[in-house]
């Protein structure tokens, strides 16, 4: 329809484009069972592991480490258990044992961006805002913090989208619990929604998708559903003339959606014949997670996304049947805990227990990373595997949550973005701490930046002002 | 003063100024002595509002309220699918995905074609395509069409039609419609008036209605509502009322005050907590917990709220009634013991006089504030500080510790809960909040972690010991018009009932709801005078009278 072009030619004439290569050139093939690979182009992918509340550290808010000897337990489960180059994965990473020579954990990398704006040096929403964004942070009309700018994930999406034109530009899916808001954004102020049930992300994505091609009747909706946006899009100019400044703005990023899903709907006659996974309603952790990585897999190897993020609230694993299951309501209740286990502190009696219940619950999560990591190499593509070329970010807002800390993060990378990171290893960015002080020069500014680089973006710097210094982390690539 | 209409159940509600209809916008008359208020809580004098509205701002349907306007478009019809939860305010990619995965539900269960003014298998035509158009799109946008937004849907069916023939059209017409920000977004210009201040307009009766409508009934305005409007009706006072009065008799209003009990009481969640049902609690410590106990106790809340509805709408009546609405295990958790003999069946009881009052000693609201092995006088007192009190605490700074605080043998010292929270937040960088907090959660200690009412409470020495202390539930509110001490949950929910302040803060807690948004600063003339109606009348249908003809509801103020 004529409207169509009007509104967006550049985009459309590019699509149409691409899309009529893919009917000329066989540029899908069936390769492995359940995936279609491309022979020409390796795609690059990126997945965010967000998991809220942080994981067992001594990491203080400040220049300082628990010492164990107080109130505070002195253990930092997350770290490798050599202090060497060559990474040796430490307690909460072994169930990712298997992938240990494709991961990378960076110590000593700080959000700078809440260290240095929030009250306390760290607090809930500020960490959560700053975590992916590492951005300026603003105080919205309700006296909450508020991100600057958008998430790396969709700045990563934005950018892959334009190169290797997919349905969905990014995927989010969330196993609910305890949190204090999402840290993915698609702009300033912008906060993501993210699918917490199995069978609706299911639904949206995998609508059309079946085990033997293209649907034709997915074709035939394709320019039905078109139409439809065009006519919808007409509503939004004529809305548009009648309101205020402000409005527009509200109208103009709902527009922006809207294209993003016209941009969708035209690639989905490219999309290749897979196996969709196995999905059921359920409202239990236990089950979602698991089935949420696996839509992830399934998503990525059928080429419907080139980046996905899961996104864990602070939950009790109560099914895991640790010795603490059924002290706590809340992961973060369980977390704070960890100021009074020390050999001085109230619950130094449970102090065991509780390192159990917590190394249980974060590897429950390292688990669900783990199924991830998995689907993707078994995956072969150009010289390696799916994971190979990929990037997977697992992270948090806090390294120690129970001081809502967000000095020295949990960092782990997997998958090398194509060769471009040297994996196995193990890379100290503080300075030694003798003395139970703590200084770093690197943070989350950094890495985001390096990120982008695997991912051939030549960007020089990545979110706000607050880093010691701009570019990318030294000695990943 | 003036008896504000016959049909607001039981009791007639007084509404204290006198609205004379003086002014013709249904605004209450300013510049006039409005005579003292009715009841006996308020006792402030109180101000005619000044006639001022907030900027227009577009609002989006709630995913609660966009399911139910599909369904009042599209006579009753259930959908597979609903908008993302708890997004409210928010638009994001999600929600784009599942307004088109609506619209194409609904064409693929064609219950759009019963709207259509002819057989739309065998004889559509282009009038009857138009006609369509004419009758369904000033329904789902809830005013006429602007000739603009006819010549936009003509063409898109015209252009259909020819492509790929009338069902085709209609289709693609009716999925325009439904994922148009027309539908989507509520939308308000307001009329010029010269009576009115500078930069203020009056509120179109459409506009109106649709106010009424998704406060009242949370959907779309029903065709009585849209006749009002067009009528010319809902541009007086008189109009306003008398629509409002309609709708507040009508089975719809209950589950707007039921949902606001809820929302306010958290049960459905925060992203802070799980929701009632979900929440865990040490069935060990407690075994009478079940599922069936929680969903009883949600149950029992939806039902006193209806009660008191029914019995004229009294506030206080909510935090004092014996009244509870139980089975075998919510009776058996508050010690009735003539109530039912199974947990299928419930049944009015009267509670013990001496242990329980209204909504803040009953088990939904106690379970909810705990934690999962003990009960928790810091949830318990912050909640009613802050949120039936409306006293902002802030955030805990960083280092303040969320671990449970329980009792029992502590280094040596048996401690009751009260006196381990004592000791755990005296502090001097705790006191500050917490001198505020902890009393006003002590007088609920009788109730443990799922609302059983205790004399003592219990615990071990490491050697075996058993032992019990007396519990303390002296307490009181330091930062509101209620600073006496008193002691238990019954005085507490006496204290609350007789609050001014505890009407201010529900009043400005309903106003909020009404306009789904934060307070404008143009709007705090009018929260004034709604809370002070309130305060005077302590009725909750009164409430609503009083929001629903205050200056801020009735009018807008131009968007720069």
């Amino acid at each position: 329809m004529a409207n169509r072009r009007t509104f967006h030619p550049d985009r459309r004439a590019f699509l149409r484009g691409a899309g009529s290569l893919a009917i000329g050139l066989p540029l899908l093939q069936y390769t492995h069972g359940d995936a279609w690979a491309q022979s020409a182009v390796v795609r690059k992918r990126f997945i965010v592991f967000f998991e809220h509340g942080g994981t067992i550290s001594t990491a203080g808010r400040g220049h300082w480490r628990d010492s164990g000897t107080g109130n505070h337990h002195g253990w930092d489960d997350w770290w490798p258990s050599d202090p060497g180059e060559a990474l040796k994965f430490g307690p909460i990473h072994q169930p990712l044992l298997p992938w240990q020579s494709k991961c990378i954990v960076p110590r000593g990398i700080d959000n700078m961006a809440c260290t240095k704006q929030a009250p306390y040096k760290g607090s809930h929403g500020w960490a959560n805002v700053t975590a992916l964004t590492a951005s300026q942070v603003t105080t919205g009309s309700d006296g909450k913090p508020k991100a600057g700018g958008p998430s790396i994930d969709h700045v990563i999406a934005q950018r892959l989208a334009k190169k290797w034109p997919v349905p969905f530009s990014s995927i989010h899916l969330y196993v609910p619990a305890h949190n204090y808001g999402t840290p993915f954004m698609s702009g300033a102020s912008a906060p993501v929604s993210s699918e917490s049930d199995p069978v609706k992300a299911f639904n949206t994505l995998f609508a059309g998708v079946t085990g033997s091609g293209p649907d034709p009747a997915v074709v035939a909706m394709r320019e039905r559903k078109l139409s439809v946006l065009d006519g919808v899009v007409s509503g939004f100019s004529r809305l548009r003339a009648r309101v205020g400044a402000e409005d527009r703005a509200t109208l103009d990023q709902h527009l922006e959606f809207i294209r993003e899903l016209e941009t969708r709907v035209d690639a989905l006659s490219d999309v290749a014949a897979c196996t969709p996974p196995n999905v059921s309603s359920s409202t239990s952790a236990q089950v979602k997670g698991p089935m949420m990585a696996d839509i992830i897999v399934a998503a990525l190897r059928c080429g419907l996304t080139n980046v996905a993020t899961l996104n864990v609230g602070d939950l009790i694993t109560s099914w895991l049947n640790g010795p603490l299951a059924s002290k706590y309501d809340l992961g973060h209740s369980m977390h704070h805990d960890g100021r009074d286990v020390g050999p001085t502190g109230p619950d130094n009696a449970i102090a065991e227990k509780w390192r159990q219940e917590m190394q249980l619950n974060r590897q429950w999560r390292m688990g669900l990373v783990a199924r991830i990591l998995d689907g993707l190499d078994k995956i072969p593509e150009g010289n390696g595997t799916m994971l190979d070329n990929s990037v997977v970010l697992c992270t948090s807002e806090f390294s120690d949550g129970s001081v809502h800390s967000s000095s020295d993060l949990p960092i782990l990378l997997a998958g090398s973005g194509g060769g471009y990171f040297k994996t196995g290893r193990h890379l100290v960015y503080e300075t030694p701490d003798p003395d139970n002080s703590y200084a770093t020069r690197s943070s989350t500014h950094n890495l985001f930046t390096s990120i982008l680089h695997a991912f051939d973006q030549t960007d020089a710097h990545f979110g706000s002002t607050h880093a010691t210094f701009t570019g990318p982390l030294p000695g990943l690539n | 003063m003036m008896a504000l209409g016959a049909c607001l159940g039981e009791t007639t509600v007084q509404l204290s100024p006198k609205h004379g209809g003086t002014n013709p916008d249904g605004t209450p008359p300013t510049g006039q002595n409005p005579g003292g208020p009715a009841g006996s809580a308020g006792g402030e004098p109180h101000t005619p509002p000044a006639i001022d509205a907030a900027p227009a701002q577009l609002r989006r349907l709630s995913p609660e309220q966009f399911t139910n306007s599909v369904s009042e478009l599209l006579g009753g019809i259930s959908l597979p699918l609903g908008l993302p939860d708890g997004e409210v305010s928010d638009v994001s990619m999600l929600t784009i995905e599942r307004l088109d995965q609506i619209a194409e539900a609904v064409i693929a269960s064609k219950a759009h074609h019963a709207q259509v003014p002819c057989a739309v298998e065998t004889s559509g035509t282009t009038t009857c395509g138009h006609g369509f158009i004419d009758a369904f799109a000033p329904r789902a946008f809830r005013r006429p069409l602007t000739d603009d937004e006819r010549t936009w849907l003509r063409d898109i069916f015209d252009q259909a039609k020819t492509a790929h023939g009338f069902v085709h059209a209609i289709d693609m017409t009716t999925q325009v419609i439904l994922q148009s920000p027309q539908f989507f977004y509520l939308h308000e210009e307001g009329v010029a008036d010269a009576s009115l201040p500078e930069g203020v307009r009056r509120l179109s009766g459409y506009e109106r209605a649709s106010r009424l409508s998704y406060f009242l009934w949370n959907t779309a305005p029903d065709q009585t509502l849209l006749e009002a409007a067009a009528n010319g009706e809902l541009d007086t006072p008189e109009g306003v009322r008398a629509q409002t009065e309609r709708m507040l008799a009508d089975e719809r209003s209950r589950a707007m005050f039921r949902r606001f009990v809820i929302d306010w009481l958290e049960l459905d969640g925060t992203s802070l907590h799980p929701a009632l049902e979900e929440v865990v609690r040490d069935n060990a410590v407690f075994p009478l917990d079940s599922k069936v106990l929680r969903s009883a106790m949600r149950t029992e809340v939806e039902a006193l709220v209806d009660r008191v509805l029914e019995q004229g709408g009294t506030f206080s009546t909510l935090l004092t009634t014996r009244d509870a609405y139980v089975n075998q295990t919510l009776a058996k958790l508050y010690g009735v013991s003539d109530g039912p003999a199974d947990d299928q069946t419930f049944k009015w009881v009267t509670l013990n006089a001496q242990q329980r009052a209204g909504l803040f000693t009953r088990g939904a609201f106690l379970l909810l504030q705990s934690n999962a092995q003990v009960k928790s006088p810091i949830r318990r007192g912050a909640f009613l500080v802050e949120h039936v009190l409306c006293r902002e605490l802030g955030e805990p700074p960083p280092n303040a510790n969320d671990t449970p605080i329980v009792g029992g043998n502590i280094e040596g010292q048996r401690l009751t809960v009260r006196d381990a929270v004592h000791l755990n937040t005296s502090g001097p960088s705790c006191s500050g909040c917490h001198s505020i907090i902890n009393p006003a959660g002590f007088p609920l200690d009788h109730y443990n972690g799922i609302g059983q009412y205790e004399e003592v409470e219990t615990g071990k020495d490491e050697d075996g010991t058993a032992w019990e202390l007396p519990i303390d539930a002296s307490g009181q509110f330091v930062v509101a018009d209620i600073k006496d001490p008193f002691s238990g949950g019954v005085a507490l929910s006496e204290v609350l009932a007789k609050s001014k302040d505890v009407r201010h803060c529900v009043a400005e807690r309903l106003f909020t709801h009404a306009f789904a948004r934060h307070t404008d600063p143009h709007e705090a003339s009018s929260l004034d005078w709604v809370k002070a109606e309130f305060a005077a009348t302590d009725n909750l249908r009164a409430l609503v009278l009083a929001i629903v003809q205050s200056p801020a509801f009735l009018h807008v103020r131009s968007q720069p």
